[in-house]
């Protein structure tokens, strides 16, 4: 049981920073993914919780102990890495119990850690193989075994999904949040792959050039992000965001995105701004909300069970909404889709930071 | 139709030719070692009809081939371990360690590779003779050490550096440190690449002349190359006793080809296979 | 703070540990020797341990007045011109009709590369035997297709004592050009040669338009490869020749050595100057090359 902290957190490579001041804290206990494009720093960060990185400035704790300068291996962390980093020459027992060996567990506790971490991961057939005589699926559950057998306080993961294919993704998902569920272990879980950070996360960093753009449960980030990064970030597709001016009427704003005019109760400084909708919040209906946006329709999208309609916003950009699967319009027609309150994000165009919801 | 089966015959006949040319040689001298320099000069070509096995008995004990046999083991065995263990540590030095210096020490190691042997050889007979290592299988030991050192580093580098890094992030995590990572992980996966450096560091140092006839003259430290040449000095005209000779100092290698002629080639040609 | 310097200085430990046993090895038995030849050439050492100061007396007189070495750095220089050609060459030849699916073809590759492994010392001998003028080999063919007149002491005489070497020299290397080649030949994309094999050109052509390009690299790796190895010939001239007749067959290392240990002159610094000077020479060349092919190989992307 640990709780992990990273606070004002730099890395630099020479004089180049690629961690700029992060401050995280994850709760014992909880499931934390780290998400973001590739290159945003993520595996960086998660490396130097576990010590294969050192820390240029700021502190990182582990149960409120001081981990800067601590190596690796007395940080009671475990790993698994996204290539998963078998031993090659030691078969799947030797592989669950090397870290053991080394920690001079008696032999018979090994093993029996072994057989059980073996046994909850349905490894048991193959103990005496070698890495190479298994597939993806196979190699992926002994790392996450290796990882299990020490019984850390906190375990890593790299990417541990990314290797395999997406059937097998959507299943090891849920084993590892079964085991999340079972071990009641805190986690921190570096993906790039917003499904598995809204599937998995008790709660989502997402970063951005080596910041941190917010911390939420996936709900919240989702439904309130802090900035137009991190909306557009998450969703598929994500959401639209378009540039605007805002004018105050009254004790209102307009915002005109193009040629469609949006009314806001909110009083806003005029100026430009970036404007975001959700797809799945526009909704053919008779009513005007906030006001529509119209215009032709580009792209019609089948996916079965919805339809994804792009339509170009006459005197702006494309704007995507996420239709259900009884949408007949067809390429070339018009189409007009209602802004529902409460579900219109203001964005400053320069920082990126969120001004309003409305 | 006709024409393909004319060329396939002649790549045959070709392929035919030169396999006598390579194994011919062979053959003839495994011939005459069985045969009595009397009958040679008779009929040098003619078969071995009635072999005589006495000679190699003869050969083994008149001379001193025991000696020579036994020193060649001894000093090949004990310069390829120590220089598969200094060069496989220089080479997980270089390969797996960031440091000042690195790429300098890398190239003056790789760069000797290239090196005529006459640029070192009269100073390491002085050296050998300053040091009281003249005409000793420790001097000659050393020295094999030394010249086939910097290949060994050159070929275990190229591959150690291949290892992904994880690997050893993975037995850091683990708990193990420095020198436990060296002999549990480099050690072991690298063992292909171990196992081709030993073949051509033996081979290599086996078949070795010009440093043995430089670092050693009594006739009680001679390994077999030399033995070999002391051997048809003594025999002068007795062409099917030296025949004999240059068998037993062959039948080992060609015994061991033959059971691992795979890695033996792999081996001898590590560096300029890509 | 403290704790990541204490890290940093277990790394360097670690690094100076494993490093160590190599470098002090490659000091005392590789560095130090190489520069003491250097010193050595400058001066004329006799075995009492005297050593007396020439300067550059050495290389003057090797460069001015020493017929011997003139003719074994020629000797040296023909020999490692001419055989990488023909090792390399032969072995490109063999390796592609062991390419093309002849039967047998792992049982020719193993046979082939017997002589690889077989002691410079056993090869000398076999051939200086093939080279008999009573009942070598050689001469018994000539004699059997009424050659007679040609028969002669292949290695007694200086015309022929040289290409004799060269030849036997190659008996025991095209082997490994073959396994090089053919390891090479089976990396090409497989489409190429099926490719060519469409094409229906000869194979000549074939073999200069496809397989020479597309194996570039390689042979000319092998090329440089063998041209060094060649610079460094020794135990083939030692055992058969030793530098005979009338110098025909005298290298650069053989002669070194004569002078080192064999003339008793008892001056190691005279020896040590050619040393110094081949040594050069062989870098020089090195440099050379691999500026030469650098260059083409950028001419042509
Ligand atoms: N050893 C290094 N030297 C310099 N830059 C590095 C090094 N390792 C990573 N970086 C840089 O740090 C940034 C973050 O990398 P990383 O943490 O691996 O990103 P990701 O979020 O994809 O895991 C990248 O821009 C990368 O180029
Ligand atoms: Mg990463």
């Amino acid at each position: 049981m640990a709780t992990v902290e990273l606070s004002r957190v730099w890395k630099r490579y020479g004089q180049v920073p690629v961690i700029h001041d992060v401050s995280l804290r994850v709760e014992d206990g909880e499931f934390m993914v780290l998400l973001g494009p590739s290159g945003c720093g993520k595996s960086t960060t998660l490396r130097m919780i576990a010590g294969l990185e050192s820390i240029s400035e700021g502190e990182v704790r582990i149960d409120d102990r001081l981990m800067n300068g601590v190596p690796a291996k007395a940080r009671d962390i475990a790993m698994v890495f996204q290539s998963y980093a078998l031993y090659p020459h030691m078969n799947v027992r030797e592989n669950l119990g090397f870290g053991l060996r080394r920690r001079s567990v008696p032999r018979e506790e090994i093993a029996a850690r072994v057989a059980k971490a073996a046994a909850s991961l349905g490894l048991e057939p193959y103990l005496d193989r070698r890495p190479h005589a298994l597939s993806g699926g196979q190699r992926q559950r002994v790392a996450v075994g290796r990882a299990i057998v020490r019984d850390p306080k906190v375990f890593l993961f790299d990417e541990p999904l990314s290797n395999l294919d997406a059937a097998l993704r959507v299943s090891t998902r849920a084993e590892l949040t079964g085991l999340h569920r079972r071990l009641g272990a805190t986690m921190v879980y570096v993906t790039h792959d917003q499904v598995e950070a809204m599937t998995m996360g008790s709660r989502i960093c997402i970063m951005q050039d080596g910041r941190v753009a917010q911390v939420g449960t996936p709900m919240e980030v989702y439904r309130e992000p802090a900035n137009a990064f991190v909306a557009g970030f998450l969703g598929a597709p994500p959401m639209n965001l378009l540039s605007g001016r805002a004018e105050p009427i009254g004790g209102g704003t307009e915002l005109r995105v193009g040629e469609a005019v949006l009314r806001l109760p909110q009083p806003l400084p005029p100026g430009s701004v970036t404007v975001g909708v959700r797809p799945e919040t526009l909704q053919p209906s008779g009513e005007v909300g906030l006001g529509r946006l119209e215009g032709r329709i580009t792209s019609v999208e089948q996916l079965g069970a919805e339809t994804i309609v792009a339509f170009e916003l006459a005197g702006a950009a494309t704007v995507r909404a996420r239709l259900d699967n009884t949408f007949a319009g067809a390429i070339g027609e018009a189409i007009a889709l209602p802004v529902r309150p409460g579900c219109l994000h203001v964005f400053d165009p320069e920082t990126g930071a969120l001004v309003l919801r409305a | 139709m006709r024409r393909d089966w004319l060329s396939r015959g002649l790549l045959w006949g070709a392929l035919a030719l030169y396999t006598v040319y390579t194994a011919g040689p062979f053959v003839w001298v495994a011939n005459m070692s069985l045969r009595t320099t009397p009958e040679i000069m008779a009929a040098p070509y003619a078969p071995a009809w009635t072999p005589h096995w006495w000679k190699f008995v003869e050969a083994w004990t008149t001379s001193n081939y025991g000696t020579y046999l036994w020193n060649s083991v001894a000093i090949c065995v004990a310069s390829v371990v120590i220089v598969t263990l200094v060069g496989a540590m220089a080479a997980h030095a270089l390969a797996r360690y960031r440091f000042r210096g690195r790429r300098i020490v890398g190239a003056a190691i790789f760069s000797t590779i290239i090196f005529p042997p006459q640029i070192t050889i009269i100073a390491l007979f002085q050296i050998m003779v300053e040091y009281d290592l003249y005409d000793t299988r420790l001097g000659l030991m050393l020295v094999y050490v030394a010249i086939q050192l910097p290949l060994t580093v050159y070929l275990l580098e190229a591959f150690f550096a291949r290892i992904p890094e994880a690997l050893y992030e993975a037995a850091k995590i683990d708990g193990y440190g420095g020198i436990e990572v060296f002999w549990k992980i480099t050690l072991p996966v690298g063992f292909p690449a171990i196992a081709t450096t030993i073949i051509l560091n033996f081979i290599h140092l086996w078949n070795d002349f010009l440093y043995a006839v430089v670092i050693i003259s009594d006739d009680n430290k001679r390994t077999l190359p030399l033995g070999i040449q002391k051997f048809m000095g003594d025999q002068m005209e007795d062409i099917g006793m030296i025949a004999t000779g240059m068998m037993i100092a062959v039948i080992p290698v060609v015994l061991f080809y033959a059971f691992f002629s795979e890695r033996l080639i792999q081996g001898m040609t590590a560096g300029a296979v890509k | 703070m403290d704790h990541r310097d204490e890290e940093a200085r277990g790394r360097r430990i670690e690094v100076a540990a494993f490093l160590l046993p190599a470098l002090l090895l490659f000091a005392a038995f590789t560095a130090y020797p190489v520069l003491r030849t250097f010193w050595n050439s400058l001066f004329e050492i006799r075995p009492n341990g005297n050593e007396i100061f020439v300067g550059f007396d050495n290389f003057r007189e090797i460069l001015t007045g020493d017929p011997v070495f003139r003719r074994a750095v020629l000797n040296t220089l023909v020999w490692s011109t001419v055989e990488p050609f023909i090792d390399v060459g032969l072995g490109l030849l063999l390796a592609l009709a062991l390419y093309t699916k002849v039967p047998f073809a792992r049982f020719f590759r193993i046979a082939w590369f017997t002589p690889v492994l077989i002691s410079t010392v056993v090869v000398a001998i076999i051939w200086s035997w093939i080279y008999n003028y009573d009942w070598g080999a050689l001469n018994l063919m000539l004699r059997a297709i009424g050659l007679d007149g040609m028969t002669r002491a292949w290695l007694g005489d200086p015309a022929t004592a040289l290409p004799a070497l060269i030849l036997a020299d190659s008996w025991k290397w095209v082997g490994f050009n073959m396994v090089v080649c053919l390891a090479a030949l089976h990396s090409l994309p497989s489409e190429v040669m099926e490719a060519a094999e469409l094409d229906n050109c000869g194979w000549w052509a074939k073999l200069c338009h496809v397989v020479v390009p597309m194996l570039r690299a390689t042979l000319l790796n092998l090329l440089i490869l063998a041209f060094i190895s060649r610079m460094k010939v020794f135990d083939l001239v030692w055992v058969t020749t030793r530098g005979g007749p009338l110098w025909a067959t005298e290298t650069a290392s053989t002669y070194t050595f004569k002078r080192a240990f064999e003339w008793r002159s008892f001056d190691l610094g005279y020896p040590s100057a050619i040393a110094v000077i081949w040594f050069l020479v062989v870098i020089a060349a090195v440099v050379v090359l691999t500026l030469l092919f650098r260059q083409r190989d950028r001419l042509e992307f």
